[in-house]
């Protein structure tokens, strides 16, 4: 139980870390290209919302598969296969979760004013300068929404999982797998424990976005404009 | 005085769309700017264009690529900003700026908006310095506050203690005082004037007072549609009239302080040998002032008039006409010590009253707006 408590926690943070970091320029660029392939790439990321989970592991099991370029490719490099393995439950996840990141960073970004940026250029700001002392703290509700969302949901997942990780303990099977297999063998009292435990975190999880979020609306100093 | 620091060329002929309903727009300047610059002009002149440029930020454009450049060069002194083959990125410029709509750092309190500055400045400015400014521009009671707490006018004066703190290589101020009242307005602008001097530090203000800005500018770009006009104010601060652009000929005069009547409740201003008198009490004996003058509120008289509301007169002679719009004629009068005053009068009344160049006429003026230096 803690050992899948654990690899479920694990999961949800590598996963959370690679998408803030992948998350970030794909945002920024969504958000400031006026390229016309735009959309295509927007429907894209915000396409594991509305595709079945099922969905989206068949295809990746089919990717993984060793024979075929890509999953050859990273048993070569790493001498096993992404699929029931952990790197491959970490790259799904991160498919899967991406548009909890990218859509409140890309809103954030929109919203940002140019002459913020501008003005910070004028005082002399180079480009990294600018994100670490502008554009973070101007958005910092907006990436910590991100992070947390990517973080509730990638602790929720179920159907990707089941697909492409099996539930092999220590490696693949985290709580959402074993309260499937608690529910399966009528271990009834392991199913309430692992139900709890993932709505009360969730709701905590949820709690905290929300009170960020309310907190930039009714800013006392804003009331008072 | 002399022009403080570099000198800044200006030549750019810019073409572009802009605007909500996509109006072609040619911004065309050849210019060489030193020391204190005012910018004029009337709304969509190309103030702001003319600003961003010379910052190296690009200008509002409604569609892509299309912006036609025909000659792109801004250059500060020896170093070349921008040219053919060359362009220096705005953070590398070293440039301290206001921008109209102020754009102060909300997640940052007053104090950091101006450390963002301080500490990204090449040339630090010293801690003495920096407290003048802070105190200059009552700025010093405001540092723990947020941006959102601020009135228009404290951010405004926030904003432009901002842009000292880099202690730029080039200031521009766009609008940077319009949210403020004129008394304080004009305490910071003659501060400015002072400070910008010491620090030889090349400045171009933009401002719809036009008159205030003569004031403290040694030279005034005038805008026009785009295109601009470099005007180089004389030595003895009296701004040169143009007939490019309407209502920038008010007279600066330069006189001291005289005394101040208890009986009728009026302060003496003398100006070369006449005194002029002026409602209320004002500054100290001997003390310098600028009086400003607009045209509109000189009338012109043959004689000396008597039994007028008119409380000033002063004798002069009539050295120039510029024929203006709506047949009307711009007089540039001296006065005895050599000073000028500018006139605006109707063709009927030139004709009705027989002027010429070198006739002898007296200036009655009416509202008079002083100026403590």
């Amino acid at each position: 139980m803690t050992t899948t408590i654990l690899l479920t926690l694990k999961l949800a943070a590598v996963t959370t870390v690679i998408l803030m970091i992948l998350g970030t320029p794909l945002a920024w660029w969504l958000a400031k290209t006026r390229l016309p392939g735009r959309s295509f790439i927007e429907a894209l990321v915000a396409l594991p919302l509305v595709l079945p989970p099922t969905v989206l592991g068949f295809y990746l099991l089919v990717l993984f598969d060793p024979t075929r370029p890509l999953g050859q490719f990273f048993v070569q490099v790493t001498g096993h296969s992404l699929a029931f393995h952990f790197s491959g439950l970490v790259v799904a996840s991160v498919i899967y979760s991406l548009p909890f990141v990218v859509q409140p960073l890309q809103s954030a970004f929109v919203r940002l004013p140019d002459g913020l940026l501008e003005t910070a250029r004028v005082f002399g700001a180079h480009t990294l300068d600018l994100w670490v002392n502008v554009i973070f703290p101007s958005c910092r509700r907006a990436f910590l929404a991100a992070a947390t969302l990517a973080f509730a949901h990638t602790l929720g997942e179920f159907g990707v999982v089941l697909m492409i990780g099996g539930a092999i303990p220590g490696e693949t099977l985290v709580l959402s797998i074993a309260l499937f297999d608690a529910v399966e063998t009528l271990d009834l009292e392991t199913a309430h424990r692992i139900s709890a435990i993932l709505l009360v975190f969730s709701l905590l999880l949820l709690t905290l976005v929300y009170r960020s979020s309310y907190g930039f609306k009714i800013r006392p100093s804003a009331v008072s404009e | 005085m002399t022009l403080g620091g570099d000198s800044l060329e200006v030549a750019i002929r810019l073409a572009f769309v802009r605007g909500e309903e996509g109006s072609r727009f040619c911004l065309q300047t050849d210019l060489a700017v030193q020391g204190i610059c005012g910018l004029s002009g009337s709304s969509g002149a190309g103030k702001t264009s003319l600003l961003r440029c010379i910052a190296g930020l690009p200008v509002p454009v409604t569609r892509r690529r299309s912006a036609e450049i025909e000659r792109f060069r801004v250059a500060l002194g020896e170093w070349v900003w921008q040219d053919a083959d060359t362009r220096v990125p705005t953070h590398l410029r070293q440039i301290g700026m206001v921008f109209q709509d102020s754009r102060l750092f909300e997640h940052l309190s007053v104090e950091a908006n101006l450390q963002f500055a301080l500490n990204r400045s090449r040339c630090k400015l010293r801690s003495e310095e920096f407290n003048e400014c802070l105190h200059a521009c009552s700025v010093d009671s405001l540092l723990d506050r947020s941006p959102q707490s601020l009135s228009g006018g404290e951010i405004q004066r926030v904003a432009l203690v901002r842009a000292l703190a880099a202690k730029p290589r080039l200031l521009l101020l766009d609008e940077p005082l319009s949210a403020l009242d004129q008394s304080s307005r004009r305490s910071i602008l003659t501060w400015l004037k002072e400070y910008l001097a010491t620090c030889a530090i090349p400045v171009i203000i933009s401002s719809h007072q036009t008159e205030e800005l003569a004031v403290v500018a040694q030279q005034m770009i005038y805008m026009q549609k785009g295109r601009a006009t470099l005007q180089k104010n004389s030595a003895k601060g009296t701004t040169e009239p143009t007939l490019v652009h309407e209502g920038a000929s008010s007279a600066s005069l330069h006189g001291h302080m005289s005394s101040f009547d208890k009986n009728t409740g009026l302060s003496a201003i003398v100006v070369g040998s006449h005194s002029l008198k002026m409602a209320g009490e004002m500054g100290s004996p001997g003390q310098p002032v600028q009086i400003t003058v607009s045209p509109a509120e000189v009338a012109i008289a043959r004689r000396p008039v008597e039994k007028s509301s008119i409380l000033n007169q002063l004798p002069v002679r009539l050295v120039q006409t510029f024929a203006r719009r709506n047949d009307l004629t711009l007089l540039k009068l001296e006065l005895d010590d050599g000073q000028l005053l500018f006139a605006e009068v109707t063709g009927y009344s030139m004709r009705q009253l027989g002027l010429q160049t070198g006739s002898r006429c007296y200036a009655l003026v009416g509202k008079i707006e002083l100026t403590l230096l």
